[in-house]
């Protein structure tokens, strides 16, 4: 199995560029021909852990029971006849990765499913990869990524302290995106903090950069 | 939003069945592309199909009677032995022993077949032109009674809640299979742009089956149903984090609609384009949720139509809303109202039920029909079983009425609106309640038949899951022709 996916992803087929211009978009839309390089958006637990590492927040302990991360209140409170008590991990416990995150079938965690996880009723092979509203809130407002947009202005904040804020929010826009931002990029980025105060405007920015498209797409 | 094989394909019938990944896809690219490239943006169609799902491309199979439905789902299974089907010979024999031929080869959940009979210990009345006999328990509900198409003869193949729930919900009595609701979805999409198209409300816990309930099971989770909760936010995540003004989101999403606008223009994929949309819908949700979840704005009247009290939790709060959502297109509602599981102090919890459901019920119907909504909202009632005619510790005989065990081989379930005859009654039971003796309507006749009422056929509406063609009522279900007015106008 390793030979195979080292092959596929060791192609130069795989490793070509995913942009794509109208011409070729309107003759191969689902990129069947493989002219170009694949682009989808990251599965539910991927964009998780993504944004986790990317704010400095992830725990790469392995193995041990599950963990338990914030949901909101009420989600487990009673499922059938039993009522459950749900008690948020302690610590960075809450904070490792995607795949060791409780799962209830009668009540999976909501930030997951909201990203087409399996409630795991059925076998699935193929995810669908939907785009919701659902979506947006659960970045904007699960409080597993406000903690992580906190996490990333301070952790931009201290690895470039002496530095510019164009070099700050260039860093933090590589660390996102694995590339630097263009002018006007960063200029968009800056207008966030022409009116309102510094802090504000770092959660701002950062929240902005993990909701990015190109942040939670494997392109 | 990717889509999953057409439902319908005729490459699926030519014979050479394939791994369902390679069978031939339907493209969303195309008419996404018209969408951005056109000049007319995004309309609300395209922001529903977003929202809630690309609608088939030949929506329906036939006319629609009914554009939207409330599903009033009463978890637990009420006694139709003292709500709908008065028995007299039960109340002759009460106490007595149940002969020996009635009980055979019948299973119960937890009573022996030694279990005596049981009277109702309520009074019966019949009500209306149509002459249906409620129990005294339904005061309100009599006054609207011929909207009512009352099946008397439903029989289901599951004994206990659990299964039952998921029979009921997806035809089938174990987890992993769509709900109705979500194959509705998946047939007809959304009416609204700015709500989900599928929404759940509670009123106590929705059972032993839980969210499965409402799951999508293998149809794509754009379909599944969204609860919306009375305490804390209404949906998920809806609220922004705490100190956030709107000004201050409003701020984040213009940035990152600038810089997702940026890229797109750099690397042209269209589902950027739709990620922008999306940003802006869940903007405009963070308004139009709470908005919608605030009965205040109601008239006096009609709150104590319902009984409904501002900031209460509630089925007649619900009920409220339920008519405020389907006002808004959204497709389904439905409601769980909890505890009417009474294998015993039934003569307490019955009452106590009825009295929270039945005004607000009998209110949704009268506020639906003055508002002309009726006529295109079909409302279901009911429940995953019934009960038994037997009594569930009601030993030694004499013994007046403690409760009854679940019974699947014969209970009640009534329609209205949404194209329905009102005033008819379907099947008939024995005597003693236990066996159905004419019409019997299985739990796949129902579904087939809520799918016709939105214009769908049941065995057209199908979707290829690990190798075949699956259906909400499997190789199953007749539409009951008897409770469906061919008369009804077209909502097409």
């Amino acid at each position: 199995m390793k030979h195979v996916l080292k092959s596929i992803v060791m192609s130069s087929t795989y490793q070509q560029s995913s942009t794509v211009d109208a011409s070729k978009q309107q003759a191969d839309p689902e990129n069947r021909w493989l002219a170009r390089g694949p682009r989808f958006r990251m599965d539910a637990e991927m964009i998780r852990d993504n944004a986790l590492a990317m704010a400095g927040l992830l725990s790469l302990h392995k193995y041990g029971p599950s963990i338990y991360p914030f949901q909101p209140a009420g989600i487990w409170s009673k499922i059938g006849g039993q009522a459950y008590d749900y008690q948020v991990s302690p610590g960075s416990e809450q904070y490792r990765r995607g795949i060791y995150v409780i799962h209830k079938r009668g009540s999976p965690y909501p930030s997951f499913v909201n990203f087409d996880a399996s409630s795991r009723l059925a076998c699935t092979v193929k995810r669908s990869r939907t785009n919701t509203p659902l979506q947006s809130l659960t970045l904007l407002n699960d409080p597993v990524y406000v903690a992580a947009a906190q996490a990333l202005a301070e952790r931009v904040q201290k690895a470039r302290a002496d530095a510019t804020l164009d070099e700050q929010l260039g860093y933090a826009f590589q660390v996102c995106t694995a590339r630097s931002p263009s002018f006007n990029e960063l200029a968009t980025l800056k207008g966030l903090f022409a009116d309102q105060p510094v802090e504000k405007a770092w959660y701002s920015a950062c929240a902005v950069l993990l909701n990015l498209h190109e942040t939670i797409t494997k392109d | 939003m990717t889509r999953n094989e057409h439902p319908i394909h005729p490459a699926l019938y030519s014979g050479s069945f394939t791994d369902p990944s390679v069978l031939p896809t339907r493209s969303t690219w195309d008419r996404r592309q018209f969408l951005s490239t056109s000049g007319i943006g995004f309309g609300s169609l395209a922001l529903a199909t977003m929202l809630n799902g690309e609608s088939r491309a030949n929506p329906v199979h036939f006319a629609p009677r009914a554009k939207q439905v409330i599903y009033l789902h009463m978890v637990g299974a009420p006694s139709q032995l003292d709500l709908f089907e008065p028995k007299p010979e039960l109340q002759t024999r009460h106490g007595q022993a149940c002969p020996p031929e009635v009980t055979k080869n019948r299973d119960f959940a937890f009573i022996g077949k030694t279990s005596t009979l049981a009277g109702s210990p309520w009074k019966f009345g019949r009500h209306g032109e149509s002459g249906h006999a409620l129990s005294e328990l339904w005061p309100h509900l009599s006054a609207v009674v011929d909207e009512l198409a009352i099946i008397h003869s439903m029989h289901t193949d599951e004994i206990n809640h659990a299964p039952a729930q998921m029979f009921l919900h997806s035809g089938f009595g174990r987890g992993g299979r769509p709900s109705f609701g979500s194959w509705l979805m998946y047939g007809l999409g959304s009416e609204n742009a700015d709500l989900p198209g599928y929404v759940v409300l509670l009123s106590g816990p929705p059972g032993g089956a839980g969210t499965s309930l409402w799951s999508n099971g293998f149809l794509p989770s754009v379909y599944q149903g969204i609860q919306f909760r009375s305490s804390g936010d209404p949906v998920l995540f809806l609220s922004s984090p705490a100190g956030h003004s709107v000004m201050d989101r409003r701020r984040e999403l213009d940035a990152l609609a600038n810089l997702n606008q940026q890229h797109y223009a750099a690397v042209g994929d269209p589902e950027i384009e739709t990620r922008i949309q999306q940003y802006e819908l869940s903007f405009r949700m963070q308004a139009s949720v709470p908005e919608l979840m605030t009965i205040a704005d109601e008239t006096q009247e009609t709150l104590e139509l319902y009984g409904a009290e501002p900031g209460k939790a509630s089925f007649a709060n619900n009920c409220l809303l339920a008519r405020r959502l389907v006002e808004r297109g959204v497709r389904l509602v439905e409601l769980y109202d909890s505890d009417w599981d009474h294998h015993n102090t039934i003569e307490n919890r019955l009452p106590k039920k009825c009295q929270e459901t039945d005004r607000p019920i009998a209110a949704l119907i009268r506020d639906l029909k003055r508002r002309g909504l009726l006529d295109e909202t079909l409302i279901i009632w009911g429940s995953e079983f019934g009960r038994t005619p037997l009594n569930q510790g009601g030993t030694p005989a004499g013994q007046k009425l403690s409760g009854r065990d679940h019974h699947k081989d014969a209970y009640t379930m009534w329609l209205a609106g949404g194209g329905i005859r009102g005033g008819v009654s379907l099947g008939q039971t024995d005597d003693f309640g236990m066996d159905i003796v004419k019409d019997p309507v299985h739990v796949h006749d129902l579904n087939a038949t809520i799918l016709h009422q939105l214009g769908l056929d049941h065995e057209r509406l199908t979707y290829r899951y690990q190798g075949r063609e699956f259906r909400l009522t499997d190789v199953h279900g007749h539409v009951l022709r008897a409770v469906v007015d061919s008369t009804a106008q077209s909502r097409l």
